[in-house]
């Protein structure tokens, strides 16, 4: 019985013009933007490759990079615009990455800064969804002032029977759209050679598959619902466009700003400032010691082991000194972001984006995870140049830490996405409970 | 067959669309439900399908209620709307087959449709079509067809003459009537005075919610229905 | 004709969209004026304090440019947050960007809730959902053969209607805008001046030929299509395509379109490529003095300096090349994306308000007219120039048989009284440029809106009621 319905439910939208249309332009946008995602990753990959091969070797400062993240292509999170340069001395511990030209980094993205990022979970969260809404919004509204719905329930159908059969075959058909433009998505990334997926990155991308049905199905039972409740389907497809702006675009943006603006953080001069004061009771030694070093350098030529050893010292303190500092921020730019998180709750598209960057590793932790192999490459390193002033011997023969950018296992990413995906789910259980019981309260007349 | 047991609905904003009605139909039986807009034929049919609920009374379908087992109730009438619904993106044949399955009748072949279309006088290149072509009286002959493949002991039919041209109305009367040979109780309300005195067994005539009045066809033999309906029909 | 207006009006404004349309253009102005407010504070303090703390120690080896905070940047932010802080010049015209401000980069980016956003994306779906029925609706609803068998022919029915839904959008729209202006003039009173106000009623009127356009394609696609909900789906696929994907789609497709070198070849060719080359002319000079070729240290000392500036010249076109390359890529993402009206509209509100990227172009130019200035002024208190890229190179050289220590030249402080110093004084953009350079995305709204009302026009005259 449910089959029946379903099955009908699900023929009769893919006959519909709006689904043809809908799907060509999911299917178009998903294609256009992964090709152009996969040959600006295959850029970054090769000039990564490249300046590691090329550009390491010095010592002073060290140069360290940061890998781009094959599944950018898919969700471009914060992978293009953090840069993937970051060099250390001993005194400076990076907080953040540059560009390949230090300070000049990254700016190719500005001028295009009127254009939001499209990629496949852009293309779900905005495009899909619009679509879910496009098809399901006459979904029991239509048939009702059709009559159809008075014909079945002259049969001997239960009436979750039928609610449940809408649902099944309308997600039936959301859900294979969804996988066609996977699979398209996914083609084009097996088919490129710069590309090479893991066993983990297929994981993560079931994962990603999973979360962008249940936002879709979310979406979905949002739209059910009002159509439950609505008799007209032109009155529940505006309702149902005027929540879309507000869940989709209004409310992230407005958690988003609001989050921003709630405490405002320290620019650069006040972290200057901030810096300058943590390290003020070694100020005094410093000039002396550099004093000393410069003296020596100028009238012997060289420096006695032990100033040099003082000088690196105190290096190694100001580094720790200034990284406090800037873990302060990193830690405060956390709370930000976990304050905006916290109020877009109530969010599918909030909690959809959030899951994805979490599950593609292009958002802040993995970064955070990046900057700490940093700070422990950064502890070798300084421990190595100490060892060569105390033993210049062994500047032949030992070789600088390498670096290894540590990343979030598949476990730790899946279980940090599990409070969003049990969000959702109460999100498409709500809606899709009040459908059943208005439907089964609801007179047909 | 068809019961109703003081039949009574009072709509929320306190219309009484249905005062305490009293029905009994046997099966092989056409009982003809006349009267204006308005007056409860509709409310009365849609009670019998559980698409509303009585405020009070019972409706019976083979002695199963229709409100507290709607379910089971709903095995034993086939329903046909004043302006047949159907799925007009689907043909003649893919509607018949879907509401043929809710019924609960599977593995019928397409023969087994195309013979029942045959039977409701549908014309062939009308079977693979797409039901928004249809004319009005194509759409209420598979209405029908529809009624015959559930196989039930009852059939409720809502003004199902209305708007037919007088070809189609004689062909669906024919129809009718062959279905009562079969022995199936059906119920049917209309305006139309003619075919009522035509075709009932038994003429019931509402007005404002309230039966005023029932005839059998051998009380009709001997007065002019028209004449009853009018007087019954004047604003007191 | 008037009693259809008025009609017309009061059905709009009785229903429920109008309502929510009026709350939203209400809530999202306000926030509108006091987000503009309360950042506009926060970038002129910071903006006086760094001036301020800049001009006390004026310096001839570097110094920073920084754009005025923008008055109007209420009405179109146009990605002005994104952009540099400043820019630091050194000799010979090396202009650099400083560092954004604090913005946290770990939150993603979102349009910001400026006049031009509330328009070009609420406002115009607004339009749609107010207009879409109007008259495929009536038609449903059988009125409108009543309508037609009146006095009122079918072009004056259509103006009757348009007239109407220009006017339902134009009460919230006004009152946003009323409320947002007085959010900002109270909390930031200075901000009131006749630039604020003129750029305010000009973004208005082309608000209004934005919306007008939204106006026409309703009312051309309800007389054309008879169901109003597939009318109101097909305007949503267009108000889709103007929105999202149009613009979205000409970024991505002006990364491919437009070839720009990577950020790393970039890199390769400044440093160690550059270094190289200046490496092996000064290897070829120390060649010369060896050979006696170069004869005094002077001499020497003025040809390595001359061998570091041609480098310090491949070094700054490199620089110029990459950004002219950027800033093409985004000319032509605008190009691309001109297709939509809405963005046509954004692009006419940037170039009223002053923001955006004919904003920095012309911050640039002025940078660089300054830096003759500046050039000029060391120039004459220090009697040299010299490029800075960040290295330096230093080496012996025997000449004549001593080692003559050569380096890279550094450009010098002047210790002497800087009073004279000059200022970097940014000219505001006077009104009349803002709407010389909107005038081509203008009249490309009208040109919209223009065919849209012929085909309204024209398929009003055609379409049967039946």
């Amino acid at each position: 019985m449910i089959w029946t319905i379903a099955r009908r439910e699900f023929l009769e939208y893919l006959k519909s013009l709006r689904f043809l249309i809908g799907f060509l332009v999911t299917i178009a946008l998903v294609a256009l933007s992964t090709v152009i995602n996969v040959s600006d990753y295959r850029e970054r990959v090769s000039d990564y490759s490249t300046a590691k091969k090329e550009m390491a070797g010095d010592t002073y400062p060290l140069i360290v990079y940061r890998p781009p993240e094959v599944l950018s292509t898919l969700v471009q999170g914060l992978d293009r615009t953090l840069g993937n340069r970051a060099s250390m001395t001993p005194a400076r511990i990076p907080a953040r990455t540059s560009g390949y030209m230090e300070n000049y980094a990254s700016q190719h993205h500005r001028f295009v800064a009127g254009f939001s990022t499209v990629d496949f979970a852009f293309v779900v969260r905005i495009i899909l969804s619009l679509i879910v809404i496009f098809l399901a919004y006459n979904s029991v509204a239509g048939e009702k002032s059709a009559g159809t719905l008075r014909l079945i329930l002259s049969h001997p159908v239960p009436r979750y029977a039928v609610l449940l059969g809408k649902f099944a075959g309308g997600l039936m058909l959301v859900l294979v759209s969804l996988f066609a433009a996977m699979i398209v998505a996914l083609l084009i990334l097996i088919t490129h050679p710069a590309v090479t997926l893991t066993v983990s990155d297929w994981i993560r991308i079931l994962g990603m598959g999973f979360v962008s049905g249940l936002y879709l199905a979310t979406i979905f039972a949002l739209s059910i619902f009002v159509s439950v409740i609505v008799n007209r389907p032109s009155t529940s497809l505006l309702i149902l466009l005027q929540a879309w702006i507000f869940v989709v675009v209004l409310y992230p943006a407005g958690a988003l700003i609001f989050a921003e603006h709630w405490r405002a953080l320290p620019g650069e001069p006040e972290l200057e400032d901030r810096k300058k004061a943590a390290f003020q009771p070694f100020e005094k030694e410093y000039e002396e010691v550099r004093k000393a070093f410069g003296d020596s350098l100028h009238l012997t030529g060289s420096v006695p082991q032990d100033i040099d050893l003082r000088s690196h010292d105190l290096d190694i303190r100001r580094g720790k000194s200034d990284h406090a500092v800037d873990a302060q921020l990193a830690g405060e730019q956390n709370e930000q972001m976990r304050l905006a998180e916290s109020i877009a709750i109530f969010s599918p598209a909030a909690l959809y984006d959030q899951a994805m960057v979490r599950l593609a590793r292009t958002g802040a932790e993995e970064f955070d995870r990046f900057l700490e192999g940093i700070h422990r490459t950064w502890n070798d390193y300084t421990a190595i140049m100490r060892s060569f002033i105390t033993d210049p011997e062994k500047r032949k023969t030992t070789h600088m830490p390498e670096f290894t950018a540590p990343r979030e296992s598949d476990e730790e990413s899946f279980i940090a996405v599990v409070p969003q995906v049990i969000v959702m789910l109460f999100l498409l259980m709500i809606p899709f409970m009040s459908a059943h019981a208005k439907f089964n309260a609801k007179d047909v007349r | 067959m068809i019961q109703a047991i003081d039949l009574t609905k009072r709509y929320e904003d306190g219309l009484l669309a249905l005062d305490h009605l009293n029905i009994n139909i046997q099966p092989g039986q056409i009982y003809c439900l006349l009267g204006a807009n308005g007056a409860g034929k509709t409310t009365t049919i849609n009670l019998f399908f559980n698409f509303i609920e009585p405020t009070s009374g019972k409706a019976l379908l083979n002695g199963k209620d229709c409100t507290r087992e709607p379910l089971e109730a709903k095995q034993y009438a086939a329903y046909v709307s004043e302006n047949v619904m159907l799925y007009g993106n689907f043909t003649a044949r893919q509607n018949l087959d879907f509401f043929t399955k809710l019924a609960g009748r599977k593995n019928l072949s397409k023969e087994d449709y195309y013979m029942v279309m045959r039977q409701v006088g549908l014309p062939e290149r009308a079977f693979e079509q797409r039901v928004k072509t249809f004319s009005k009286g194509m759409r209420q002959k598979l209405g029908i067809a529809i009624a015959i493949l559930k196989q039930a002991p009852a059939l409720l039919l809502d003004e199902p003459t209305s708007g037919l041209d007088p070809k189609a109305g004689a062909e669906f009367v024919e129809l009718l009537l062959r279905l009562r040979g079969e022995g199936k109780a059906i119920l049917m309300s209309t305006h139309d005075i003619f075919r009522a005195k035509e075709i009932a067994d038994v003429v019931g005539i509402m007005k404002e919610g309230v039966l005023i009045m029932e005839k059998t066809k051998e009380d009709l033999k001997y007065e002019d229905l028209e004449k009853l309906y009018l007087k019954y029909m004047e604003v007191s | 004709m008037t009693t259809i207006i008025r009609k017309e009006i009061l059905d709009h404004v009785e229903s429920l969209q109008f309502l929510i349309l009026l709350l939203l253009s209400l809530v999202l102005f306000l926030a509108n004026g006091l987000l503009f407010a309360d950042r506009y504070e926060q970038q002129a303090t910071w903006y006086s304090k760094t001036i301020t703390a800049l001009r006390e120690k004026p310096s001839t080896i570097s110094t920073e440019l920084y754009p005025e905070p923008a008055q109007l940047a209420f009405i179109a932010e146009a990605g002005d947050n994104q952009a540099p802080a400043g820019y630091t010049l050194g000799q010979m015209g090396v202009l650099r960007p400083l560092p954004t401000g604090p913005r946290n980069f770990r939150l993603p980016v979102v349009p910001d809730p400026d006049w031009s956003f509330i328009i070009k994306v609420i406002f115009s779906l607004y339009a749609i959902l107010i207009a879409y029925d109007a008259i495929a609706g009536e038609k449903e609803s059988g009125t409108l053969r009543q309508l037609l068998s009146g006095p009122l022919g079918r072009t004056r029915l259509l103006i009757a209607k348009y007239v109407a839904v220009m006017v339902t959008l134009a009460i919230p729209l006004l009152c946003g805008m009323v409320v947002s202006l007085i959010t900002v003039s109270v909390s930031v009173p200075r901000v009131l001046t006749p630039a604020f106000l003129s750029g305010s009623i000009l973004t208005f009127f082309l608000a209004s030929v934005y919306l007008s356009l939204f106006a026409f394609l309703s009312l051309f696609l309800s007389s054309l299509i008879h169901n109003s909900s597939l009318v109101l789906l097909t305007l949503l696929v267009v108000w889709i395509f103007f929105t999202i994907i149009i613009p979205n789609t000409a970024g991505i497709l002006s990364e491919e379109v437009s070839d720009i070198p990577s950020e790393f070849s970039i890199a390769k060719e400044l440093g160690p490529s550059i270094q190289k080359q200046i490496w092996s002319k000064i290897g070829i000079l120390r060649g010369m003095a060896e050979k006696g070729e170069i004869k005094t240290e002077e001499e020497l000392k003025r040809r390595t300096d001359q061998a570091f500036a041609e480098g310090q010249q491949s070094l700054i076109s490199y620089y110029d090349s990459y950004e002219k390359a950027i800033r093409g890529r985004a000319a032509v993402a605008r190009t691309l994306s001109r297709l939509s009206p809405t963005a046509l509209f954004e692009y006419a509100a940037e170039d009223i308000t002053g923001t955006g990227i004919h904003r920095e172009e012309r911050f640039l130019r002025e940078a660089r007219a300054y830096s003759e200035v500046y050039d000029r002024y060391i120039l004459g208190k220090t009697g040299k120039l010299v490029g800075t890229s960040g290295w330096a190179f230093g080496t012996f050289i025997d000449v004549n048989g001593k080692g003559v220590f050569i380096g890279s030249p550094r450009p010098e402080e002047y210790s002497g009284d800087k009073s004279d110093f000059p200022r970097f004084a940014e000219r505001p953009q006077p009104a009349a440029e803002g709407i010389q350079e909107a005038l081509m995305d203008s009249a490309g709204l009208i040109l919209w809106n223009v065919v849209l009302a012929m085909l309204a026009f024209g398929a009003v005259m055609r379409s049967d009621v039946r």
